[in-house]
């Protein structure tokens, strides 16, 4: 009985605790599950996916193989940006 | 209200019930994508291809066939028709056949005529991935709709359970103050890193 109710508790008070997450990765699957729709939206208001901060001439040696997250950093931090950021090599296709 | 109040928990109840294998399903992956390096190595590994088979293709395709089409008609001549993508690559038609538990990969080369047929090789990780990302209306078969649609059925029931669990929670008197307590260092938390992040 007392396993039953501290279970029940647990269940609550986590799921209060949290419910921001709960609520954000529901509402955010929206538009991941209807991207069709949202992006045909934007398009027709006009709305970019990407907004040009700025383009500029940039020279650096960009090494063989998969493992660029340093490399990116190291864009960045020319730039003067920083913060989280993944790394890729364009597909040639 | 006791009527309503009732119905409230059995539905948020059974919908658990019934939902549980995509709460699994979204659990287990989430936590898979979470910790790709543990998983998938870094960087990921290629997927592995197993050869099914290779064989001539001489099927006609219509004047000015598009991949798409090229597509379709390969599928359905192999008996694999389904949820595919499909593009050019180095002069070849290469059709992405999107299996859940296996995917296969068609590489049709026009010029020798030769299909090659592979199966991509069992990883519980990247099946994982692969159905926490399927989701949309975008193909044109009635099955992947079927599956588009339970997952907007499954969105809807979060969106619920987050509700009715608000309103079930404020019906229990004694949990009141420490729920609201709990609630608000959830609240509290979510906005720091939506702050800091």
């Amino acid at each position: 009985m007392k396993l039953l109710h501290l279970n029940r508790r647990a269940h609550l008070y986590l799921a209060l605790v949290l419910l921001p997450w709960f609520l954000m990765y529901g509402v955010s699957s929206i538009p991941f599950s209807h991207n069709q729709y949202f992006e045909d939206r934007d398009k027709a208001k006009g709305i970019p996916l990407w907004t040009k901060r700025f383009e500029r001439t940039y020279e650096i040696a960009i090494p063989e193989g998969q493992e660029l997250l340093a490399t990116g950093g190291r864009i960045m931090s020319d730039n003067g940006l920083s913060g989280a950021h993944g790394t890729y090599r364009q597909s040639p296709n | 209200m006791i009527v309503f109040s009732k119905t409230l928990r059995r539905i948020h109840m059974y919908l658990a019930l019934f939902l549980t294998p995509w709460v699994l399903m979204y659990t287990a992956s989430t936590f898979v994508m979470n910790h790709r390096d543990w998983f998938r190595g870094r960087p990921p590994a290629p997927p592995k291809w197993e050869t099914v088979s290779q064989r001539l293709y001489d099927g006609q395709f219509p004047e000015g066939a598009t991949p798409a089409i090229q597509a379709s008609q390969i599928l359905m001549s192999v008996d694999l028709d389904g949820a595919h993508q499909a593009s050019m690559r180095e002069g070849k038609l290469v059709i992405q056949r999107q299996i859940p538990l296996q995917p296969m990969r068609l590489t049709f080369s026009p010029d020798s005529k030769q299909l090659l047929i592979e199966r991509q090789a069992p990883d519980t990780s990247a099946f994982l991935e692969r159905m926490h990302r399927r989701r949309g209306f975008q193909h044109p078969d009635a099955l992947e709709d079927v599956w588009a649609f339970s997952v907007d059925f499954f969105i809807a029931a979060v969106i619920f359970w987050s509700l009715s669990g608000l309103w079930m929670w404020w019906e229990l008197k004694v949990t009141r103050r420490l729920g609201a307590l709990a609630l608000l260092a959830g609240i509290s938390l979510f906005a720091f890193f939506l702050a800091v992040l």
